[in-house]
């Protein structure tokens, strides 16, 4: 990381030209040694193989503004122009070869193995963005503000290059006039807020699918042993890619009260993001099963608040205790071109729709009903056609699929219903602090409220039939002799109609969670000035939660989030104690 | 003050050029626009690249063997008994739409469709480009391959799931999301006029490149496509030509078919070429069809997934009638020793395994996944162009024999080699030799479809008449292309 800036004055007090420059740079040196080894089954190798893999990134931001500032009288405003200049590039040279022998790090090179059975290869992304900017800022005796900005952005991610963003923000300190002076005595500050404005969003994966050819061994023909050079095209369109914009609504109040004891902020917002950019699946017969596209508008609207209250009991006890909370609706407003968006396949079929009306990347299956207790029961059900009927089987409920929209009897695509979002309802924050003569102590707790969880590692049975149950559902599993009228059999799970999305695999993924937690003491005026502090601290020591999984925090793609297969690890808890010295 | 200035022009600097600055090609890539179209080193890439699309990864290669093999009574699931269930509803004729295998074998054909209409396309623009001659001639022969290639990816897809969308050319997202299906009748028309190309343009061979697809590949992708289009004087028209041209002939010893030494040899009109060069590691030009059907558990270097093993019902059929040759070189029998030195071990899962993808240990160099790399997957063999023959005539075929050879002649030619006595070509003669010669090559149950059979004999697996003979489009495509009928007796 580098950094630094240039200031000019060109009318003193009045007129500045700033220009900073900020360069990040980052190198990677990976290696990766497999020894030859024996696991079992088809895992293992007779051969080792050794792999280095060297990576460098430079992100160049360099930004020059001329600001114009002034008052006359009261009223005082700036005036700003900028420019923005943004260059990213990140490469990568990987070697491997086997068998190279392993004495020391002195004989660990490339070069040490065989030459028969090498390969190498290289990558790289690049990124270039552009922009122009002018604000303009009022302030009337800090009681009356107001800012205007309008940006033109641009970026090589798009291939409409370029969009244009107004925004405006209103700010009113109701607390400095006068007719509220009768209520200074309880009421220490408040100011009104209100602002709209667009923002262009290319935080996005470039849209790079097959703009390019593909060469290599992969697109080359064999013909005996003579490998043909070929290029192929992965697809050979891509869209044509615009600007995700975000437009902003936002109204919200800063107060403090009781001598500035008690404050906080609350919000309203409406965020509406239009020509969402994500990978929506395709028809096949492109080529790739996915591409990246401008698929509709989402909203995101909701309240924030936060509270935060600080106090002294005594010279020497200081405590505070704050929160924020954040509730939030996610809804698609509208799809581009299509009805919905299938995301999230598990064991071949699609776990979630995203669909204008419901949230983005919504989990969609089966509702179970409950659990057959015999073949006999699942026979008399009047579903006759599902197919994997027996008992310890799910019964899935029939909602329609005949003509006039009612149940027909059958469990088709039809009965497939909306299952939950994958997106919390409800976020909250919790703080609390003290501090005793030399003796601190500080707690950071969060909680995510309503999201769910599709727990699609205990359908994974289906792939990989020796896997492991967890602990619940092996309790819990139906059996004849121990029934269960909500968990399957294990034997239901190696059919296709049951190991799909349904609200069995659904879970509630609320989770409460202890995020760091720290004690300390501090020894003043050691050595003359000195100060030592030990502590202790814990990153993570509880999170609860009722989910069957390893974690709640599930990562994925826009519309296909929460998915919790096989590969997700469990959330590590990290103990530190420690010492700081000051001299 | 002269900072300032400096400032300034770095600021202009950075606005000067912009439209250059944010038009940026991909890194790491070849510009698919941006080929040279007048080189003509440069005509055979896309076809390359198609060619390439046709080989089966790991994956690839277990969807295809689970869909287009283990339906038939030759062919049973394999593996281990709770592995692959999505792969057991093919021995039960339990599969729906969201059968997982069904999905990706869809992806499989169509993305070969997609690589080969690349190819076509590049093909157009090569022949406004090239100069010479002999670049034209070859952009001409270069095309007539890429659409051989697309002929074959259409001819699976048509005979897995009867109506399918006609992709021709590149489309966009939303034309591909309405697309709707064509006749089984145009897609085989489609598939004719695709192959009849091949049959004008292609050369008769390939200097020094065995394997790459000629006249004779296109006659015989013709002649068995219309056999299941029963159009038996095509198919019969084209075996005719390709026996009469001389060029063919089965190799002495039936296993030698299937060795790695006599792959492209004569007995060979099509192949999928698949090669570790010799390699212990990384990406080289692999079909995992042979793999997938190797010993499993078998212990390195002879061990592979153990799919699609023989049936205990094909096993009685070699037995019952003495069909010794072909019975030993078609089962690869758990605890034997090969004739190459090789014994399968006791440790195996099953007791017999798929002996025609049977790849010696010194061919198994690579390090991780050795087995059956070094397996090309015949699609036609000479064999099987004698028995279309047969079949064809003996469906009253009336065409003028270039050849001189009769039914009988075809057949027990065959019959001949797998050291059984001659018999005269009735239809159920022939059927039973086709049997017996392609078995698990993933014909059988195309064929007890085409015979009217199918309900007969796979009855007792599950299969249900007036369902099973097509393969339903897979739910995954229905969701994305609202204009895919479902196919009969799968609307579930």
């Amino acid at each position: 990381m580098f950094s630094a800036y240039a200031e000019a004055t060109i009318i003193p007090e009045k007129l500045k030209f700033k220009t900073a420059y900020n360069l990040d740079f980052s190198f990677a040196d990976q290696q990766n040694y497999t020894p030859e080894h024996r696991v079992g089954g088809s895992q293992g190798t007779s051969v080792s193989s050794f792999s280095k893999t060297y990576a460098y990134g430079l992100y160049h931001i360099l930004d020059n503004t001329l600001t114009y500032s002034d008052h006359i009288g009261a009223h005082s405003f700036t005036a700003m122009l900028g420019q923005s200049t943004r260059m990213q590039y990140n490469a990568w040279l990987n070697g491997r070869r086997s068998s190279v022998p392993d004495y020391d790090a002195a004989s660990r090179y490339l070069v040490n193995g065989s030459y028969k059975n090498q390969e190498s290869s290289d990558g790289a992304g690049r990124y270039n963005g552009l922009s122009f900017f002018a604000r303009g800022t009022y302030n009337y005796r800090e009681k009356y503000l107001a800012t205007v900005t309008v940006r033109a952005d641009g970026s090589s991610k798009y291939q409409d290059k370029w969009g244009v963003f107004p925004s405006v923000g209103l700010g009113w300190n109701i607390s400095d006039e006068s007719f509220m002076k009768g209520a200074s005595s309880w009421l220490s500050f408040l100011k009104l807020r209100a602002s709209w404005g667009m923002l262009g969003n290319d935080n996005v994966p470039a849209n790079d699918i097959n703009i390019a050819g593909r060469s290599g061994v992969d697109s080359s023909a064999l013909f005996g042993e003579t490998l043909m050079d070929g290029v192929g095209a992965q697809t050979v369109y891509q869209n044509y890619l615009k600007w995700e914009v975000v437009t902003e609504t936002n109204v919200g109040a800063d107060f403090a009260m009781l001598d500035s004891r008690l404050s906080g902020e609350i919000d309203w917002y409406r965020r509406v993001t239009d020509r969402v950019v994500f990978h929506a699946p395709i028809a096949t017969g492109g080529g790739v099963a996915s591409l990246l596209a401008n698929n509709g508008r989402v909203l995101n609207t909701g309240v924030e608040f936060s509270l935060k209250w600080e106090d002294k009991i005594g010279a020497d006890f200081s405590y505070n205790a704050g929160m924020n909370a954040t509730f939030n609706h996610n809804e698609v407003l509208a799809l581009e071109g299509r009805d919905n968006i299938p995301g999230g396949y598990v064991n071949g079929v699609s776990s979630t729709l995203t669909q204008v009306g419901y949230p983005i990347g919504a989990f969609w299956g089966y509702k179970v009903d409950g659990i057959f207790q015999s073949r006999k029961e699942a026979l008399a059900d009047g579903v006759p056609n599902q197919k994997d009927t027996g008992a310890g089987y799910f019964a899935y409920h029939d909602f329609a699929g005949a003509d006039d929209g009612g149940p027909d009897g059958k469990i088709t695509d039809a009965d497939r219903v909306y299952l939950g979002s994958p997106l919390p309802w409800l976020m909250l924050g919790l703080n609390l602090g003290f501090q005793w003569k030399g003796l601190d102590f500080s707690m950071v707790m969060n909680a995510n409220i309503g999201n769910k969880i599709f727990n699609a590692k205990r359908l994974n049975k289906q792939v990989f039939p020796a896997a492991n149950y967890d602990y619940d559902f092996y309790i819990h599993a139906w059996s004849k002799e121990l029934p269960s009228y909500t968990y399957p059999s294990p034997a239901a799970l190696s059919k296709g109609l049951m190991a799909q999305s349904n609200s069995f695999w659904i879970e509630d993924g609320s989770m409460f969670r202890i995020q760091n937690v720290q004690v300390g003491y501090t020894f003043r005026n050691v050595f003359g000035s000195g100060r030592i502090r030990v502590y202790v601290s814990a990153q993570r020591p509880l999170t609860l939660f009722g989910y069957n999984g390893f974690t709640t925090e599930i990562g994925g793609s826009p519309i296909a989030t929460g998915i919790d297969s096989s590969s997700v690890y469990p959330m590590q808890a990290i103990y530190t104690a420690g010492v700081n010295i000051n001299f | 003050m002269k900072t300032k200035y400096i400032l300034i022009v770095i600021a202009l600097l950075a606005a000067v050029s912009c439209q250059d600055f944010l038009n940026i090609r991909t890194e790491a890539t070849m510009p698919s626009t941006g080929t040279d179209y007048t080189k003509r080193e440069n005509i055979f890439l896309p076809v390359s690249a198609a060619y390439a699309s046709m080989r089966l990864g790991e994956g690839e290669a277990l969807n295809y063997v689970a869909v287009l093999g283990v339906p038939s009574d030759d062919d049973d699931k394999g593996s281990s008994t709770d592995d692959g269930p999505a792969v057991k509803e093919f021995d039960e004729f339990t599969y729906g739409p969201e059968n997982e295998h069904i999905q990706y074998v869809w992806s499989i054909f169509y993305n070969t469709v997609s690589a080969a209409n690349y190819a076509v396309e590049s093909m157009a623009k090569f022949e406004e480009e090239v100069s010479s001659d002999e670049a034209k001639q070859e952009v001409k022969e270069c095309r007539a391959e890429a659409r051989l290639i697309r002929a074959y990816a259409y001819w699976n897809l048509v005979r897995l799931f009867g109506r399918v969308p006609l992709i021709d050319r590149t489309m966009d997202s939303q034309e591909l999301a309405a697309k709707e299906v064509s006749s089984v009748e145009d897609l085989y028309k489609f598939i004719y006029a695709d192959i009849d190309a091949g049959i004008q343009d292609l050369p008769e061979s390939y200097l020094s490149m065995p394997g790459r697809y000629t006249k004779y590949t296109a006659m015989a992708l013709k002649a068995k496509v219309a056999l299941y289009n029963k159009n038996w004087t095509e198919a019969a028209k084209e075996a005719d030509a390709i026996i009469a041209s001389g060029k063919f002939s089965l190799m002495p010893k039936f296993r030698d078919a299937f060795s790695v030494e006599h792959e492209n040899g004569p007995e060979s009109l099509m192949e999928i070429q698949s090669s570790d060069m010799g390699q212990v590691s990384g990406a080289m030009p692999l079909c995992y069809y042979g793999f997938i059907q190797g010993p499993r558990n078998g212990g390195e270097p002879l061990q592979g997934w153990g799919y699609k093993v023989p049936s205990q019902a094909l096993i009685d059929f070699f037995d019952g009638r003495g069909d010794a040759i072909r019975k030993a070189a078609t089962l690869l029998e758990r605890g034997a020793t090969t004739p190459e030195g090789d014994t399968i071990s006791e440790n195996c899962a099953n007791p017999y395994y798929n002996g025609k993808v049977y790849v010696p240990s010194r061919y198994n160099t690579r390090s991780f996944n050795a087995y059956g790399l070094d397996h090309n997957m015949r699609i036609i063999r000479y064999a099987e162009i004698l028995l279309i023959y047969a079949e064809a005539l003996a469906n009253g075929a009336a065409i003028s024999s270039a050849s001189g050879y009769t039914a009988d002649m075809a057949l027990n030619e065959v019959r001949a080699r797998a050291g059984l006595p001659a018999v005269s070509a009735t239809l159920q003669n022939i059927y039973d030799e086709r049997r017996a010669e392609l078995a698990l090559e993933e014909n059988r149950f195309f064929d007890l479809v085409r015979w009217g059979k199918a309900a007969e004999v796979l009855g007792p697996k599950g299969f249900k008449a007036g369902k099973n003979e097509l393969f339903p489009i897979p739910a995954n495509q229905r969701q994305l292309n609202s204009a895919l009928p479902q196919n009969p007796g799968y609307e579930l």
